[in-house]
């Protein structure tokens, strides 16, 4: 800043305004392999700038705006124009019209504002901190929006592959790229399937197993007090708050609750005999494909649903389990994302949907 | 309505009828070339689809019950279509407490009928209260998900074949022709009814519809002739489910599961799931366009769904379900091959009408 002072006088003087904004580091919860290392920060604008960097393409669409009575947000629409399908962006860009006096604060705020359904079993978007993943999300046809002091970019409409492909499984060879998805294909599968079948052949079905294999399993549970539901449900919630109390806890306590966590599930429950040690070994492989699935906030779905499948197994059986599984895929069916249908195989443009 | 998922969901509901109630019926219709009573059947049905989609391409963007009230009336479309409501409702009850009975006598011996029924209806009306579209959607998950356990269930028996049982071939007075059982195996052509149904520009060739019917014949030809070869006519003539029984024939040692059948349940359910929520959003939309217009569809869907429970409960026996299956043969024959026809000449009358 200069300031002048009557004629020839002049004095340089430091910027008055602080820099309020961090600089661009790496991403904090993303860990990218083999991709750029440059994440979101919280000003849209150098967000725009580094999306802009990483594409640089006429068909390129940036629309600003600003929502809110009582506080304005400001926020960026990006799409690419001929890959994005015009009835996507058509029908976001209404709904930010409309809605464009309610407030936004939050994530679930800016779905409000979209039209989205509330309560449904996947997010209806894909959230990243990645500008090179955001890159690829609008080169498959989504629309990008940004928010003003949110380091993370969202697409819309998400759709069922998103369960299991990443945008960066593109930087890998493409057989292992093939490879990935269908482990992460296998991985819903299983974190669906897993506690709902334990229950199944233990206390429903056991007679589906061969032989040697159901007094294996019998013998597991032997002294084991209660029903092969009530120690599954048991044993998943103590799991649950073990996911959550790691999540927010700082870095130099964290792993305590691993080590308690991991004497608790590991051998000391199965030692007391209140759980089956074959449980622990279900409980553990669900938790894994529960977390090979692509992001956290999308497997959190398939996380809750797993106990809708728990349940009807445990009355059901097989039938049961399959009820689960044909409800699911027919509320899969259902939902319609931004008039995109959630079981579409691809969002762009040329290619037809459904 | 998209032609992929759109052709899946007419394979799906075919195999509906295959892996339930169809075998039994052709075996019991016949004891020697049982492929000429399938291909007659087959033969039949191309011919119906045929004037059924006709009857759609010449009023394209209406549904076979718009074409049907534009050319001949109210009350002539009403009573036209009471015999095929009746056909609907009957095939809808019975294919309800087939599953339910086969599910307790495989899978859950100490639950009752009840509640495995309650749980059936239940998942047949969320599939017809989110509508057709979204059920041609899912059907392509039906196919990844269940394409696996019912190719499975059907060819692990294979080595058990013992090719002598495939003789005699041939039928020459046609001896099936005069058994009621063969028109009880008309039901597999319930599959196609749902093509007419909605008013969609997408139209669907008859070419690709061959084409999905010839994949399905392979699948009848298959469901009557595995049973067949396992077991010969004498025995597998007494088999209250022949596929089932032919999927235990077999022990695989590197299965896990002892109890094979299971896998043939798991897809004789899937596939009867999906087929019941689609005969009940047909029926209900009939009910709701030609009788109550003003009620809401999801009210005359949640009332049906409710009879259907409660008449699936008042079953007493499965030799019941016998004595329907012939009654409704009838209606079957009115309502898969009589009514397309019907529809194809109200179809030419519409163009007529439209164009003169």
């Amino acid at each position: 800043m200069i300031l002048f002072l009557g004629g020839r006088l002049s004095v340089v003087v430091d910027p008055l305004v602080p820099e309020l904004s961090r600089s661009v580091t790496i991403p904090n919860s993303e860990n990218p392999l083999q991709s750029s290392f440059d994440a979101f920060t919280e000003d849209i604008d150098t967000n725009i700038g580094l999306l802009r960097k990483k594409m640089i393409s006429d068909n390129l669409v940036i629309e600003t705006r600003s929502t809110g009575t009582k506080s304005a947000k400001k926020l960026a629409v990006v799409y690419l124009e001929g890959t994005a399908q015009a009835k996507v962006v058509q029908s976001i860009m209404k709904k930010l019209e409309d809605n464009r006096g309610l407030e936004l604060t939050n994530v679930r705020d800016l779905t409000r504002i979209l039209g989205h359904p509330q309560f449904t079993l996947t997010p209806t978007y894909i959230s990243s901190e990645l500008p090179g993943e955001t890159t690829q999300e609008l080169l498959n046809g989504k629309v990008v929006i940004l928010i003003d002091q949110f380091s993370f970019a969202f697409a819309f409409p998400a759709i069922v592959a998103d369960l299991w492909s990443t945008t960066l499984d593109v930087n890998y060879p493409r057989l292992f790229q093939i490879f990935l998805r269908f482990l992460r294909m296998g991985a819903l599968v299983l974190a669906i399937v897993l506690p709902g079948l334990y229950v199944v052949l233990n206390s429903v079905n056991p007679e589906l197993l061969r032989i040697q294999l159901a007094i294996t399993v019998a013998k597991s549970r032997e002294g084991v007090p209660y029903p092969s539901l009530i120690e599954m449900l048991l044993v998943l919630i103590l799991l649950e708050m073990i996911i959550e109390a790691t999540i927010r806890l700082p870095k130099n306590i964290g792993p305590t609750i691993t080590m308690i966590g991991g004497i608790l599930l590991g051998q000391a429950i199965v030692q007391a005999k209140l759980v089956s040690n074959l449980l622990i070994i279900i409980l553990v492989a669900s938790a894994i494909s529960n977390f090979a699935l692509t992001s956290y906030i999308n497997a959190s779905g398939i996380r809750i649903y797993k106990y809708v499948v728990l349940f009807v197994s445990a009355f059901f059986g097989i039938w049961g389990l399959e009820a689960a599984i044909i409800w699911l895929v027919l509320y899969f069916a259902s939902l319609t994302i931004s008039t995109v249908p959630f079981l579409s195989v691809s969002l762009k443009e040329e290619v037809p949907d459904e | 309505m998209n032609k992929i998922p759109t052709l899946s969901l007419f394979v799906l509901l075919h195999l509906a009828s295959i892996f339930a109630i169809f075998p039994e019926r052709m075996i019991a219709a016949t004891s020697k070339g049982h492929w000429m009573a399938i291909t007659l059947l087959f033969a039949v049905e191309l011919g119906v689809l045929w004037f059924y989609l006709k009857a759609l391409s010449l009023a394209p963007g209406k549904t076979v019950i718009d074409i049907c009230r534009e050319t001949m009336g109210a009350w002539i479309t009403r009573l036209i279509m009471l015999p095929f409501m009746t056909f609907l409702l009957i095939e809808l009850l019975l294919l309800t407490y087939y599953q339910a009975v086969e599910i307790k006598a495989v899978l859950l011996q100490r639950t009752p009928v009840a509640a495995i029924s309650a749980l059936f209806v239940l998942l047949c009306l969320y599939g017809a209260w989110k509508g057709l579209v979204v059920m041609v959607r899912a059907s392509m998950g039906w196919i990844f998900l269940f394409m696996p356990f019912i190719l499975f269930s059907m060819f692990i028996s294979i080595k058990n074949f013992r090719f002598h049982y495939i003789f005699p071939l041939w039928d020459a007075d046609l001896s099936f022709l005069f058994r009621s059982d063969f028109y009880v195996g008309t039901v597999i052509f319930a599959g196609f009814l749902f093509l007419g149904m909605t008013a969609t520009k997408t139209k669907i060739g008859f070419g690709k519809t061959a084409a999905a019917v010839g994949i399905i014949y392979m699948f009848a030809m298959a469901s009557v002739y595995i049973p067949l070869l396992i077991f010969g006519q004498e025995t597998v003539l007494h088999l209250q489910y022949p596929m089932l029984m032919a999927s235990d024939t077999v022990d695989l040692e590197w299965v896990v599961f002892d109890w094979l059948p299971s896998f043939y349940v798991v897809s004789s359910s899937g596939l009867g799931v999906i087929k019941v929520s689609v005969l009940l959003w047909i029926l209900v939309a009939i009910l709701q366009q030609l009788f109550a217009p003003i009620l809401d569809r999801r009210w005359i869907l949640s009332v049906v769904s409710v009879l259907l429970y409660l008449a699936c409960q008042w079953m007493p026996n499965s030799g019941t379900l016998n004595s329907y299956l012939y009654v409704n043969s009838y209606f079957c024959l009115y309502a898969t091959i009589g009514f397309p026809i019907i529809a194809y000449f109200a179809a030419r009358q519409h163009r007529k009408k439209v164009s003169g």
